[in-house]
């Protein structure tokens, strides 16, 4: 039932335009950026040179894009679902709410990979139209073989799937108790931008999950510290488990009146 | 042969804060039989509908399908249930086929010859491949109850059924409803407004007054039982008075009636004859005796008002 379910969510995503639309301002946004593109020029804070350094380099607009996609996809997968009455129809059905909540998660983890492997594509495609493949991937003053190059790209952005989902758990728990979709949008967005603006303070970053959606990989791919992994993960495991706990118990309980 | 109810209704109760919105309900639907749910705006049948296929929680009571508790075995319960509840809402985006696939992926053994089979029977054959944000109202209509009835179920509970239907759907569909029912055995509960359409589809109705159960049985002995009828005497207009008088003394209430001539009495059938032997000796010209039969609308509107 479970493999079912999460069909009906994957055919709901492909058949929507959100996808299609979220794909192609990902698109814009590393046009923009690179078309123009001058290496250690004023105008930009980047000076790779190859356009296979382009998906490692440029994983940060990644992450600020996927805080905005993440809570809409979510918003209208849940909060919307429920005010146009088309959850409601489901639940009448032989499916526990664990059932359809769970295969409602695994569509965003869907969702966030093919975000994630779309951006890594478009960047390595447009990073090399406008700059050429390169002789080496470069990374944090470092350069890499162009295997070696690829791995990190793939283990950097597959690393950032982790924080977010745990954001992706904490948008679920404000739909499932707000039911409406531009409050938990809206919402999200805030707090995580509250969360971005608060990095500067280095004794609470760790901390944040805004923090860990930007800069989680940097412990593995960058300088890497076990230590600082771990504990970066467990924190991620932390945010991951509540809000699950929160999302799970809350829309088992919730009472359906649209 | 199974003679457990295909729905029970134990004290079924819905408390939000201290306000009781549907008290105490305890009736059964037996497999067969259409069963109206009347009751005005606010009178807790939506909320009770919600109850009885596991939206919202029940405060106090049970409800059984046959015979599974639908909060203590909701998967085993629910499976024996298809229902509208409030509007048909699908997905807008996808295709009336598309949505009956949807639905059709959460239950198990539906083919895809009976969604082609449930598609005839609703008569959206032509448009079923069209997106569902093209059909009209009641084409959605038609396609919620496609996918209510996908699986089967023994239970079959429609919340404003002929909501945005044309007299012709409305017509199919009062009669798939009584065949579904009488020929295959289905339970099916309608909840409904349009107190004509509950007349000629119910087999019985209850009436829901501020979330209690006022009333319960057969639609003929709802209408008919008990009741005098009304019955329309016109006389000639010069002589209305006179006759409104030799009524009188026959104790006979007569109702207040607009048109000159005519005379609204509430009495029983049996007693027309006389009344006509009064009249026609006192020498009053009778032109037409017209009995105008108690309605459901009538009964609804009697009881509602005893009730308040």
């Amino acid at each position: 039932m479970m493999i079912k379910l999460l069909k009906n969510e994957l055919y709901k995503l492909f058949r929507t335009k959100k996808l299609y639309v979220f794909a192609a301002i990902i698109l814009a946004v590393l046009m923009l950026n690179l078309y123009n593109y001058q290496p250690g020029s004023e105008s930009t804070i980047w000076t790779f040179t190859h356009g296979q350094s382009a998906p490692l380099v440029l994983i940060n607009i990644l992450s600020q894009f996927m805080v905005i996609f993440i809570p809409i996809f979510i918003g209208d997968s849940i909060a919307n679902e429920y005010r146009q009455g088309t959850l409601k129809l489901s639940l009448l059905r032989s499916i526990t709410r664990s059932q359809l909540m769970k295969a409602k998660i695994a569509s965003l983890f869907v969702f966030i990979s093919i975000m994630v492997l779309f951006f890594i594509i478009a960047s390595y495609v447009i990073g090399t139209y406008f700059l050429g493949w390169g002789n080496g991937t470069e990374y944090a003053g470092q350069l890499y073989t162009p295997i070696e190059g690829v791995l990190l790209t793939l283990g950097a952005n597959a690393l950032l799937i982790l924080p977010y989902m745990a954001y992706g758990m904490f948008v679920i728990s404000i739909a499932v108790l707000s039911s409406n979709m531009s409050l938990a949008v809206i919402s999200s967005l805030v707090i995580m931008t509250i969360g971005l603006n608060l990095n500067v303070f280095e004794s609470i970053a760790l901390y944040s999950l805004a923090y860990h959606i930007v800069y989680f990989h940097e412990s593995f791919v960058h300088t890497l510290d076990w230590q600082l992994a771990l504990q970066s993960t467990g924190i991620i495991a932390i945010y991951l488990t509540v809000f699950s706990v929160l999302s799970f118990c809350k829309f088992k309980k919730k009472e359906i009146l649209y | 042969m199974d003679q457990m109810p295909v729905v029970q209704l134990r004290h079924a109760t819905k408390r939000i804060g201290s306000k009781n919105i549907v008290n105490d309900l305890s009736f059964d639907i037996p497999a067969g039989e259409v069963f109206g749910f009347l009751g005005p705006n606010g009178a807790g049948k939506t909320t009770t509908i919600r109850m009885m296929v596991g939206l919202i929680k029940i405060s106090q009571g049970d409800i059984l399908i046959k015979g599974q508790s639908i909060t203590k075995n909701f998967n085993k319960a629910i499976q024996n249930v298809g229902a509208i509840v409030e509007n048909p809402d699908l997905y807008k985006y996808l295709t009336g086929y598309q949505n009956l696939k949807h639905y059709a992926r959460m239950v198990s053994g539906v083919t895809k010859a009976r969604i082609s089979e449930i598609v005839e029977i609703v008569g959206l054959k032509d448009r079923i491949h069209d997106k569902v944000k093209t059909y009209s109202l009641g084409m959605r209509q038609r396609l919620g109850i496609a996918q209510a009835l996908l699986h089967s179920p023994s239970l079959l509970i429609l919340d404003e059924p002929t909501n945005g239907l044309d007299p012709a759907g409305i017509h199919e569909l009062r009669n798939y409803l009584k065949r579904l029912a009488h020929e295959e055995g289905v339970a099916v509960f309608v909840s409904s407004h349009l107190l004509s359409e509950m007349e000629l589809m119910c087999d019985r109705v209850g009436v829901l007054q501020a979330g209690k159960l006022v009333s319960i049985q057969n639609i003929k002995d709802f209408v008919h039982k008990g009741g005098a009828s009304r019955v329309c005497v016109t006389v000639e207009p010069a002589q209305t008075e006179q006759a409104k008088r030799l009524i009188a003394s026959l104790n006979k209430i007569t109702l207040p009636e607009e048109n000159p001539g005519q005379l609204l009495i509430q009495m029983n059938k049996d007693e027309i004859p006389a009344v006509n032997r009064l009249l026609m000796d006192a020498g009053i010209q009778v032109y037409s005796i017209q009995m105008q039969e108690q309605t459901l609308e009538d009964k609804f509107l009697e009881i509602t008002e005893d009730k308040k």
